[in-house]
């Protein structure tokens, strides 16, 4: 009789509760949340750090700023007192939070204020562009899914046409398909390994066009900034780099969206609607969306993940986040000159880099495997 | 010059020459004299140079880079030469292809040439007049850099400008093969023109030489090496040239090394590495900050520092706003910390902040800041000592261009980066709200440089063509070197003051007759100039050789850095 209520109660549970209550109860999702709150929550600090706690600006270059250590006032900036006297070194971790704790940058800054700065900036970056990729693709996967025809054919070229006309071009397109033919028919013909290593192969060849394209539009707009009707974007807006890498993820949601609503407008009960008589957007919102909900929310951690790597690889590069501002990426590119003397400076974001991503993909694994039991039982297997 | 992009060029006639006072202070910089005598048991063996890219063109009327140049003493020469010497003996201009000095008549105008006999190009065919005269067209057939610089004095030369194609100097180079002699005409007489004969842009090349930008290709050489490949993206090679005797220890000595391989494509850390464990003999790139206390300290023997004439300035745009209001500029000059630059670039060892636009050491230098802490234009101190931020900020005000949007624009190397990220600082803290806008090195020299591109302010360096005062002042700041909407207006700041530009004028007449004068003279006009702060003067840098363990007989000409032919790896 128990057994008998028990299950009842666990089937009379709407999907959303069974999927939140898996979610809470999986060691991963729980593991990858606290590293990721305790990440936001320290990056939220930031001020607080930097003001009260080290009292430094972490965007103003203090080249002639000192600290003190072990009671003795030393410059952050040291000259080299040895042999030649050549070169100027930051000073390195004091491990002490009211100064310098992961020591300085070449400008005399903080590494630590920067840190949490940067971190602001990197996760309000990646949350904003992937929130922007995520609904930009609902919207193009849904329409596109489900209207069919000319209007699916026009925004399927121009999610794919847009890029490969950019990126690959007449001669990239030529050294693609003599690439692709090999690698298919050796892929098709001997399966098993070869096949998933060249698979794994042709992802990253496919990722390349991403960061080539999110590189050639920063380099365009960073030097004029964006102007669309009467909104203008500065050329060093935060703005810019979270509109850049919403725009080229696009394409790697709205694929799969696009296929899952093309099978969904199959399905019967779509059909059933259509058949009724109910209009397109009471099936799209009633019918075909509740659907896809579960692989958006997969997808969310995922391109939040995508988003910020890509704003960290643009700023190392001098082309997401600009001066004075700080990220995870522009922290590393300080250190890469550094790295000799000073590895911590490039090694502390870089860590933090892979501690959010690695969470917020452990993360999406734990949702899906919560909305889609099954998958988890596959994977098991 | 840029360092990167252009050379260290200098031209300095024989008063001149004794009115410079370079001192030849650095660490390991050697005596001002000149080389010992060839040593053959030191042949042999191959000296490997590196570096992170080629510098383009091996065409030596074309190209116009230090990098290349640094090659070209012991591959090309001209009718004259610098003497291969260390310090300022390097200035010394010296008979090269022609027999001596030239004989100067016609007030000047006039220079005749006697060809020395028995030359032979690396291609076996001998030197001739011929092949003299075909050589200054093809200054203006190439479209030579300095064609209308260096150049144009001779007779004839501004139709070859006008016209390059069919460029025939007829009456500007005359020759007479029987007598062997050259004599080139000028249409005024040139102070420099001695220095402006003994640059690669001279050299004499084969008269079947193609009349286009060689490119790749090598063209024949007359000195101890030819080059024998070269891929831009890899390497540079060259070897001996089989032809080759040598005619004068000063201009043209034998070389040590049977073959110089200039490897491209490492990085600037991996060059150090390289040559730390002896797979290379020397570091063409600036060495990275975080390995300059390595090298200072574990392989202090291997580094060479010494002078340079050059600076580190900050054009302002003296046409656009806020910089088109004096106060704002001098704002500017005020607020800099110009030891904190220095901080930047590697530490006092390797430059020294200046507030004058001639820099330390150099003809017609005076010793005075006009924007340090307790010092006015009218007021100066001798050397600047500190930053005077209230002051800067206080002109801003009163400037009335406080929280305007300024651009800096800089090089997209780490230390131009990090110079950049400086400035903003200071900029944003006397009240403006700036932007740092690195650019690829490529294109930053030239992108600066077009009014077009609205540049507001940049950072940049200058580096001596010839050590006279009129390189830096009347090349920088004069009315002729600004070109509104070009790549060429070396005039950055787009100052054009037409009183000083008389005075400046005044001081080159005087130059030809007292040159004492001349400098005193420049010296007041340095100052005069700086009232109106067209620019930001920073710093002084020094030149920073890092050799290997293995490599030895390192000189240093002031006029072309380190002599490549003189290297011992045996």
């Amino acid at each position: 009789m128990a057994i008998k209520e028990s299950s009842e109660a666990i089937f009379s549970e709407s999907p959303g509760k069974i999927a939140l209550r898996n979610l809470r109860r999986d060691k991963r999702a729980i593991f990858s949340l606290a590293i990721l709150g305790f990440i936001v929550a320290i990056s939220l600090l930031a001020p607080i750090y930097s003001h009260f706690i080290a009292h430094t600006n972490p965007f103003n270059s203090t080249l002639d700023a000192t600290t003190t250590i072990g009671g003795k006032v030393v410059p952050v900036l040291q000259p080299s007192t040895t042999g030649l006297g050549l070169g100027v070194t930051p000073i390195g971790p004091t491990w002490n939070l009211r100064g310098y704790f992961l020591g300085a940058d070449g400008q005399g800054r903080d590494v630590l204020a920067r840190l949490l700065y940067g971190g602001r900036n990197t996760l309000l970056i990646g949350v904003s562009a992937g929130i922007i990729c995520i609904v930009l693709a609902l919207l193009i996967g849904v329409i596109a899914g489900y209207r069919k025809g000319w209007i699916d054919a026009v925004i399927s070229r121009l999610l794919y046409g847009g890029r490969n006309t950019l990126l690959i071009g007449v001669s990239a397109g030529i050294i693609c398909i003599v690439l692709a033919l090999l690698i298919g028919v050796i892929a098709g013909y001997r399966k098993g390994w070869i096949d998933a290593v060249l698979s794994r192969l042709l992802d990253v060849i496919w990722a390349f066009p991403v960061y080539l394209l999110a590189i050639s539009l920063s380099v365009v707009l960073l030097t004029s900034g964006l102007t669309i009707g009467f909104i203008h974007l500065g050329p060093g807006s935060f703005a810019l780099p979270i509109f850049i890498i919403g725009i080229v993820y696009i394409p790697y949601v709205a694929r799969p969206i696009r296929a899952q609503v093309l099978a969904l407008r199959e399905r019967e009960f779509v059909r059933a609607a259509v058949g009724s008589g109910a209009k397109d957007s009471t099936i799209i919102f009633r019918e075909i969306l509740p659907n896809i909900v579960p692989s958006v929310l997969v997808f969310i951690p995922i391109i939040v993940a995508l988003c910020m790597l890509t704003e960290s690889a643009l700023s190392f590069l001098s082309i997401g986040v600009q001066p004075p501002q700080a990220s995870w990426g522009t922290i590393i590119n300080d250190g890469l000159g550094l790295l000799y003397t000073r590895p911590m400076v490039g090694i502390a974001p870089g860590l933090l880099i892979v501690l959010t991503a690695a969470s917020l993909n452990l993360y999406g694994d734990a949702v899906r495997d919560a909305l889609d039991p099954k998958t988890r039982a596959r994977g098991d297997a | 010059m840029r360092k990167s992009s252009r050379v260290i060029i200098s031209t300095i006639s024989s008063a001149l020459l004794a009115a410079s006072v370079f001192t030849g202070q650095g660490i390991a910089s050697a005596a001002d004299t000149g080389l010992a005598p060839y040593d053959a048991s030191h042949a042999g063996g191959t000296v490997t140079l590196v570096a992170a890219a080629a510098a383009g063109t091996l065409d030596p009327k074309v190209n116009y880079t230090g990098q290349y140049w640094e090659l070209y003493q012991a591959t090309y020469d001209g009718l004259l030469g610098f003497k291969y010497g260390d310090g300022k003996a390097s200035f010394q201009i010296v008979p090269d292809l022609a027999t001596a000095l030239p004989v100067m008549s016609n007030g000047g105008k006039t220079l005749t040439f006697t060809l020395r006999s028995g030359i032979k190009f690396s291609n076996g065919s001998p030197v001739t007049v011929a092949d003299v005269k075909a050589s200054f067209e093809r200054i203006f057939k190439v479209n030579s850099p300095t064609a209308g610089s260096f150049y144009n004095g001779i007779v004839g030369a501004d139709t070859c400008i006008k016209t390059p194609a069919t460029c025939k100097l007829d009456k500007g180079v005359v020759v007479d093969p029987k007598k062997n002699t050259i004599v080139i005409n000028l249409v005024a007489p040139d102070e420099t023109i001695t220095s402006k004969l003994a640059v690669p842009h001279a050299a004499i090349n084969p008269a079947s030489a193609p009349v286009k930008d060689a490119g790749t290709t090598p063209i024949p050489t007359t000195g101890p090496y030819m080059f024998k490949s070269y891929d831009p993206n890899k390497l540079l090679v060259m070897v001996r040239n089989p032809y080759f005797k040598e005619w004068s220890h000063d201009a043209q000595p034998q070389g040590y090394p049977d073959e110089i391989d200039y490897k491209f494509g490492i990085t600037p850390t991996a060059q150090v590495t390289a040559v730390e464990n002896n797979q290379a003999n020397w570091v063409y790139d600036p060495i990275p900050a975080d390995r300059l206390n390595e090298i200072g300290t574990k392989y202090a023997s291997q580094v060479h520092v010494n002078p340079l004439t050059a600076m580190w300035y900050l054009p302002m745009n003296t046409n656009l706003a806020p910089f088109n209001n004096v106060k704002a500029r001098q704002a500017v000059n005020y607020a800099i910390d110009r030891a904190a630059m220095v901080k930047i670039f590697g530490g006092s060892q390797l430059a020294a902040p200046v507030c004058s636009f001639l820099p330390p050491n150099f003809p017609g230098h005076v010793d005075y800041c006009g924007y340090t802490k307790g010092a006015t234009p009218d007021k100066p101190a001798t050397t600047w000592t500190a930053p005077d931020l209230a002051l800067a900020k206080s002109l801003v005000k009163q400037s009335g261009t406080a929280g305007q949007a300024v651009g800096i624009v800089v090089s997209d190397d780490d230390v131009n980066k990090q110079m950049g990220v400086y400035l903003q600082s200071v900029l944003n803290s006397i009240g403006y709200k700036a932007t740092v806008k690195p650019i690829s090195g490529n294109i930053q020299f030239t992108y600066i440089q077009n009014t077009k591109n609205k540049v507001q302010i940049s950072v940049t360096q200058w580096y001596q063509d010839y050590p006279a005062a009129s390189d830096f002042l009347n090349v920088l700041l004069g009315c002729s070197s600004f070109t509104p909407n070009s790549d060429s207006s070396i005039n950055m700041a787009g100052y054009c003051n037409k009183s000083f530009d008389a005075q400046m004028q005044k001081a080159m007449s005087l130059g030809l007759t007292n040159p004492t004068a001349a400098n005193a003279l420049w010296g007041q006009l340095d100052q005069q100039v700086m009232k109106d702060a067209p620019v930001a003067v920073a710093f002084t840098p020094k030149q920073l050789d890092f050799i290997s363990s293995g490599t030895k007989n390192y000189h240093f000409s002031l006029q072309y850095k380190m002599f490549v032919s003189q290297l011992q790896v045996k």
